[in-house]
Formats: C-alpha cells, sequence, structure tokens
C-alpha cells in the first residue's frame, strides 16, 4: 500500500491543507513549510500509525496541529515574541465568544503551550480556535467524546480561575 | 462542522484536500446556500493554486520519492497494529470466541431489514441459551450476527457507550465485505465488557466498498440529518443496554 508512488500522491493531494494548517500556527512560511516535510516524514516512517480509523486529511491535520503546538512550546520556553505572536493568532481567529463564557485569548494561550498537558493543549486549540465538534475531536485526539467533553469543561474552568487571577 | 453549520478549519482542510464521498456532498449543500463559507472555500483555493505553482513543489516531490524509496516498505499488518489499539481504546468488545453452535436463521427472527434485501440479524448467547439481541444485555454476552444482501458490499461497526467505534466485521481495518447470495455470519463472536450503557452495531450496506471512514462519516452524517438519507447507502442498527450494576435491569 505505502509505495514511493501511493506516498507521493498522498503528498500531492494533501500538502497545501498541511502547509495552511502550519502556517496558521507557526506564522512564517519558511516554518511552516519544513513542517509540511516533517509531516509527511513522519507518515512515510510511521504508516501503520495511520489505522484507517479517519480519511488521511483528518490524520494529517492532527499530526500537523500536533507538530506545530509542539514546536510552539519550544519557541515559547525561548522568549515571549513567538507567545505574543500566537496569542495574536488566537485572537484572531478565537470563535467561543458566547458573552457568558468567554475565554481570553490570552488565558487559551496559556493553556495551549503551558497550562495543560499535550492532548488538553491541542483540545483546547481544536475548539476554543478552530471551532470543531467534539466529535470531530475525539476522532483527532484518539479520545470518547465523552472524554472530550470532560477535558473542555475542565480546560474553561482553568480559563477562568487563570482569568480571575489576572494573569495571562 | 462547528455548531453554526459554518465549515471549520477541518472541514476546509477536507475540502481542499478533495474528500469526497457522504461528507462531501453534505458540505456542498451548506456552500450552496452560505455565501460567506464559499467565499472562503475559494480564497483558500486560489492561495493553493499559488502555492502549488511554486517550482519547489516538483522539486520537494521528487525528493520524497527518494527518501520513500529508501525506507523499507513494511509488510501489511492485520490484528496486531489494528485491534489491540481498537480494544484499548474502546474497551467495549472482544471478538475471540467462536459460538459452538450458531443460532438457527430459521429460528430467530431477530433481523432488520434494510432497503431491498438487506438483512442484518443479531443474536445472543448467554450460558447455553441463545436468541435474538434484546433490548437488555449482560457482560460476559456473546454476540453474533447474520447479515443478507446479495450483490451487495457490508461493513459492521460498533459504537460504545462512550462513542468509540470498533470495526467489526471486518475487524482489520480493510474495505467493507462483499455479500453472495448466502447469508455471511460473523465468523466468531463479541463478548460484551462490564461498561454500563448502550451498545450500538451498526452495519452499512451499499453498492460497492467502503472504508472504515466512509462508514463512520455516514453514521455522523445520518445522525446529524437524519430525515435525509444517505444516497447508495443503508443504514440497519441495533442496540441492548447494560446496565449499571446487572441485578437494576
Amino acid at each position: 500500500m505505502w509505495t514511493p508512488e501511493v506516498i507521493a500522491d498522498i503528498y500531492r493531494q494533501h500538502r497545501y491543507a498541511v502547509y495552511r494548517r502550519c502556517r496558521a500556527l507557526l506564522g512564517e512560511d519558511d516554518d511552516a513549510q519544513e513542517m509540511v516535510h516533517e509531516v509527511f516524514l513522519q507518515l512515510l516512517e510511521q504508516p501503520r500509525r495511520f489505522q484507517r480509523r479517519s480519511k488521511i486529511s483528518t490524520y494529517l491535520y492532527a499530526i500537523a496541529t500536533h507538530r506545530c503546538l509542539n514546536r510552539l512550546r519550544d519557541r515559547s520556553a525561548r522568549g515571549a515574541r513567538w507567545r505574543t505572536r500566537v496569542a495574536e493568532h488566537i485572537e484572531r481567529r478565537a470563535v467561543d465568544a458566547r458573552p457568558d463564557d468567554v475565554v481570553a485569548a490570552r488565558q487559551i494561550v496559556d493553556l495551549v503551550l503551558e497550562g495543560a498537558d499535550a492532548t488538553s493543549g491541542e483540545i483546547a486549540l481544536y475548539h476554543f480556535v478552530d471551532g470543531l465538534s467534539q466529535g470531530d475531536i475525539a476522532g483527532l485526539v484518539g479520545l470518547s467524546r465523552i472524554t472530550v467533553n470532560k477535558r473542555i469543561g475542565r480546560l474553561r474552568r482553568h480559563a477562568r480561575a487563570l482569568a480571575a487571577g489576572g494573569t495571562g | 462542522m462547528s455548531d453554526g453549520g459554518h465549515l471549520d478549519e477541518l472541514n476546509l482542510a477536507r475540502l481542499l484536500a478533495g474528500d469526497g464521498g457522504w461528507w462531501a456532498r453534505r458540505r456542498a449543500r451548506h456552500l450552496d446556500r452560505c455565501p460567506s463559507c464559499r467565499a472562503r472555500l475559494a480564497e483558500a483555493r486560489a492561495a493553493r493554486a499559488t502555492y502549488e505553482a511554486d517550482p519547489a513543489r516538483a522539486a520537494e516531490t521528487r525528493a520524497l520519492i527518494r527518501a520513500a524509496s529508501s525506507i523499507r516498505a513494511p509488510k501489511p499488518a492485520r490484528w496486531p497494529w489494528l485491534l489491540v489499539p481498537t480494544l484499548a481504546a474502546a474497551g467495549a468488545l472482544l471478538a475471540l470466541s467462536p459460538i459452538a453452535h450458531p443460532p438457527d436463521a430459521g429460528e430467530a427472527p431477530g433481523g432488520l431489514r434494510a432497503k431491498g434485501a438487506d438483512v442484518f440479524a443479531m443474536y445472543l448467547a448467554r450460558g447455553d441459551e441463545s436468541g435474538p439481541l434484546p433490548d437488555r444485555c449482560a457482560p460476559g454476552d456473546r454476540l453474533r450476527a447474520r447479515l443478507e444482501g446479495p450483490g451487495r458490499w457490508v461493513y459492521v461497526i460498533g459504537v460504545d457507550p462512550t462513542g468509540a467505534v470498533t470495526p467489526l466485521l471486518p475487524d482489520d481495518g480493510d474495505d467493507s465485505l462483499a455479500l453472495g447470495d448466502d447469508p455471511l455470519w460473523s465468523p466468531g463472536s463479541w463478548i460484551l465488557d462490564a461498561a454500563p450503557g448502550t451498545e450500538r452495531f451498526i452495519a452499512a450496506f451499499s453498492d460497492g466498498p467502503l472504508s472504515l471512514a466512509d462508514v463512520v462519516d455516514a453514521v455522523e452524517a445520518q445522525a446529524a440529518d437524519p430525515l435525509t438519507p444517505v444516497p447508495g447507502l443503508s443504514l440497519v442498527e441495533h442496540r441492548c443496554t447494560k446496565p449499571a450494576r446487572w441485578g437494576d435491569r
């Protein structure tokens, strides 16, 4: 199944969607293109991790998100510049804007980059920024919908606590 | 889809990648009536055209093919890599234990009939007793399926109380099975675990082979819009509920 030709076809078909995702999260063309290569190399080296439970487009979206967030965490640890850039991006894209349940973008950044474990950080990004359904998020992170729902509730409480404490 | 029905980032990525099938048809219905999503998609497609026109893309593709050629192709794997993680995640069913004497189809009228000749029947065995799947079931119950639909293709999935999906037939990640003139019995039985809640068993009958992802997409599309049939597909569902404590039944 995973012949070089098949991989190349998948690359041609999906590379722009992966690039777009990485560009949105990383903010730089060169970084995004480098990350596209990393995503497809991971698929090349570990094809069995794709278990066909979702479309490959969904799987690549999840890999791209995971790897980009890891890179952002590294950058966040090295300085505030990336943190500010990500905060600006998330402020532009945040979709969870119900007046009675607003989660400030700066607090989301805290959750995504620092205040949550890796999977919860990805759930925060998918839910608060991308606006994905809980079912889609469950498929992307490999958890049940019920678990995703609980994690989102926990993230909301955590974000509110951060906001009440005046951090971010 | 987001709650408002507009394209979310994942939907957009899938449309850009050219995902098809029922999922795409459902998105197309939304796009037909939503100018803002149409404009967003058109903008993304234009950006893609610019990206793809960059000569660097061809060089990258050649480099990827070289890299792919240098990596030894893995042998096809079946159960070890698919079934074990599946069960670890879902924790609901085990497809291991054969039922020595499958129920006689003639004795058990428990089949639900979809359009035409599609039949999905489920049977439960508990101890020495067996019969059509009842509304209530218990940990340790053994289940089997009988499927009929000459010339059709079928895929059976289980959805556990947490919403986790497990492929049941086929259970190895392959595409759906072709049905012949004779009924198809599940080769083993599925044993229910102790997790309380409702287990769903869904058979997807189609005119051609489907992947697991196709079936999951179709089930979600049907759940989101029950009044609109998914073209070319029949979904037949059985449910049984395990009480929180078996004594509660």
